[in-house]
């Protein structure tokens, strides 16, 4: 757990936004804004215990990049920007980049059962309930 | 010790940690001395979130300031994991004029503290073995 | 001043902790009252856990930054109280690795306060001797926990990184070296500072009440040592004789250290050589049903560290109260400096080895 900065490899990172909430120092945050979202590192604030990279399901967050220990500026770093996708059904806008598609297939996490559209986590768990109840042969509200 | 840097080490309620590497940097490299209150230091280490009994002692080196200060530390830089901290230190020091460094981690490497000093004082710490 | 019998005098401390001593003296310098003045690291920490990191997990980094001389055994105590509180218990391999690390702390921790000592006494060759012993011990903590000074080792239900088995060679096999220098450093403590130290600051903590326990207590002949009295982590697997003192002087608190060290040598050694494989974490945490609460007493490098821990029903900490060691050797260190005269102070309080910060923090 060498003090390193703290990087995030754009084509890993789908936004999930787990390495902000794992953050108990707050040195990690995020902007949601109309240009996508914007991750945050503030060094100041950091005490390297890297729980965002083990809780990190893409290995997309790293420190290890040997940039400089100290700094004139103790300001904060944009260290990752997402683009903004947009849900199909409700039309929240959440980052992440075509990386997110082919990560939730993979992952456990997130399911596309309702036909590989592009949901935002709440009408995908929405989604993937009904689809569970379906199977079931219950009746669907 | 005219090659000699003098450290004043100012702990504004640290757990020691910072000061604890500090003190290791200091046996790494036998020009560097902690100098105590009004001694004529070359240049100032801060460790810890500025808790509140520390803020008059705080203000009492407000004018006086005219070396390199270094942050050392999350707790310095930003109040860490205790933030927010009673007070702005460089709001409350007024620092005007110095050059001042940010020293990240929790604590930082002694190696990493050399390295800010020997930029602060643009002269060569030795750091003994790197870790 | 002929006719004022007492004199009024503040020692400043600032490095590398913060905190006074006001001394009240006879007109030869004999002190008569001693008061420690502190609370310059006071962070709140119970309030700061209740309010803002009531999540055990966020809770343990709080804790482990009370001080970073024991981080250690602060992280421990939280660790096994809320693991007493949930009804779990770590696997073998996980807890010898923590008994490990705590006694790589207690080392590095000692080693740090007899630096102190030594140069109280003016002594800089062994100052300087002590502190390369020290900057070893740092550096197989950093080869087996990846850290200096916060190890990040425990978490809750186990530790976050194994030892690996070439790093358990080394550490085998360095540890001869390291018993051998200590014994040197005795010797060296022994010739210099015992006539110095011997029958200086003299405390006599009586058996009962509530004095906690630790080197200083020990150096009185209390055999207390919560490692036996009440094993933890992988403590109950070893055996070992705490180092006892006779007179309570700053000499026996000072050999009583250096004894201690070589004690976790041969707890190190030990350890090491039992480590059973295994997993490192207990896995899925069982889950509450209702309110639970705990307390746990580990041997923190000062003595007893007590967490008294109370765990609402949905796992956050509703309350948290910390007791610290040097909490006694305050108290110790304001009877012992009583009668002794205002120029030995220093080497008085070097001897008591106080850690402000955890007694500032909570």
């Amino acid at each position: 757990m060498m003090q390193k900065n703290a990087t995030i490899t754009p084509d890993r990172c789908d936004g999930c936004l787990a390495c902000v909430r794992s953050c108990a120092s707050g040195a990690l945050a995020f902007q949601a804004t109309r240009r996508g979202v914007e991750i945050t590192w503030d060094p100041g604030r950091c005490i390297f215990c890297l729980r965002c990279q083990r809780v990190c399901p893409h290995e997309a967050i790293q420190f290890g990049d040997p940039l400089a220990a100290f700094s004139r500026c103790r300001g904060v770093v944009v260290i990752a920007q997402l683009p903004p996708l947009v849900c199909r059904r409700c039309g929240a806008v959440f980052g992440g980049t075509s990386q997110t598609l082919l990560n939730a297939t993979n992952s456990s996490k997130e399911t596309f059962e309702s036909g590989r559209e592009l949901l935002c986590s709440r009408c995908r768990q929405q989604e993937t309930f009904k689809a569970l109840l379906a199977s079931k042969g219950e009746e669907v509200l | 010790m005219a090659s000699g840097i003098q450290i004043r080490l100012l702990n504004l309620g640290s757990c020691n940690g910072c000061d604890v590497e500090i003190l290791d940097l200091l046996h790494r490299d036998n020009r560097l001395a902690l100098v105590g209150k009004g001694r004529g230091a070359d240049v100032l280490l801060i460790t810890g979130s500025l808790t509140r009994r520390n803020v008059t002692r705080l203000s009492d080196i407000r004018m006086k300031i005219s070396v390199p200060i270094l942050f050392v530390g999350a707790c310095a830089i930003s109040g860490g994991l205790f933030a927010p901290s009673e007070g702005d230190i460089e709001r409350i020091i007024q620092i005007s004029g110095c050059p001042v460094f940010y020293v990240f981690g929790c604590p930082p490497l002694p190696e990493d503290i050399a390295d800010a000093i020997e930029k602060a004082m643009k002269k060569e710490v030795g750091s003994g073995v790197r870790s | 001043m002929v006719s004022d019998r007492s004199r009024r005098i503040t020692l400043n401390y600032d490095i590398p902790e913060v905190y006074q001593i006001e001394l009240e003296t006879n007109a030869s310098g004999r002190i008569k009252t001693a008061s420690v003045i502190s609370q310059f690291a006071y962070r709140e920490i119970g309030h700061l856990v209740k309010e803002r990191y009531s999540n055990p997990n966020d809770a343990l980094y709080v804790v482990e930054r009370i001080c970073g001389i024991c981080s250690h055994s602060h992280t421990l105590a939280f660790c096994c109280a809320v693991e007493k509180a949930l009804g779990t218990e770590v696997p073998p391999r996980a807890a010898y690795i923590r008994s490990i690390v705590a006694e790589l702390e207690r080392l590095q921790s000692h080693l740090l306060n007899l630096v102190e000592t030594a140069t109280q006494l003016r002594e800089n060759l062994l100052e300087k001797e002590l502190w390369s012993v020290r900057q070893a011990v740092t550096s197989w903590l950093l080869t087996v926990t990846a850290n200096r000074i916060h190890y990040g080792v425990n978490c809750i239900g186990g530790v976050t990184r194994d030892l690996k088995e070439g790093d358990r060679r080394i550490l085998q096999r360095e540890l001869p070296n390291l018993m051998s220098l200590i014994s040197d450093i005795e010797r060296g403590f022994k010739d210099v500072s015992q006539p110095r130290l011997q029958d200086l600051g003299v405390w006599t903590p009586p058996l009962q009440g509530e004095y906690g326990t630790g080197p200083n207590q020990r150096a009185y002949g209390w055999s207390h040592d919560i490692r036996i009295d009440m094993p933890y982590a992988a403590y109950a697997q070893v055996k070992f004789d705490p180092p006892i003192g006779e007179k309570g002087d700053a000499w026996s608190r000072v050999l009583i250290r250096l004894r201690e060290l070589e004690v976790s040598c041969y707890l190190l050694r030990d350890l090491l050589h039992h480590l059973p494989r295994g997993e490192l974490t207990v896995g899925e945490l069982p889950s509450l049903v209702d309110a639970a609460e705990a307390t746990v007493s580990v041997e923190a490098p000062r003595g007893e560290n007590r967490y008294i821990l109370k765990l609402s029903a949905d796992g956050t900490v509703a309350d948290l109260e910390i007791h610290v060691p040097t909490r006694n050797s305050v108290r110790g260190l304001e009877k012992a400096l009583q009668g002794n005269d205002v120029d030995d102070t220093k080497l008085v309080v070097s001897s008591f080895d106080l850690c402000m910060s955890c007694y500032d923090g909570p």
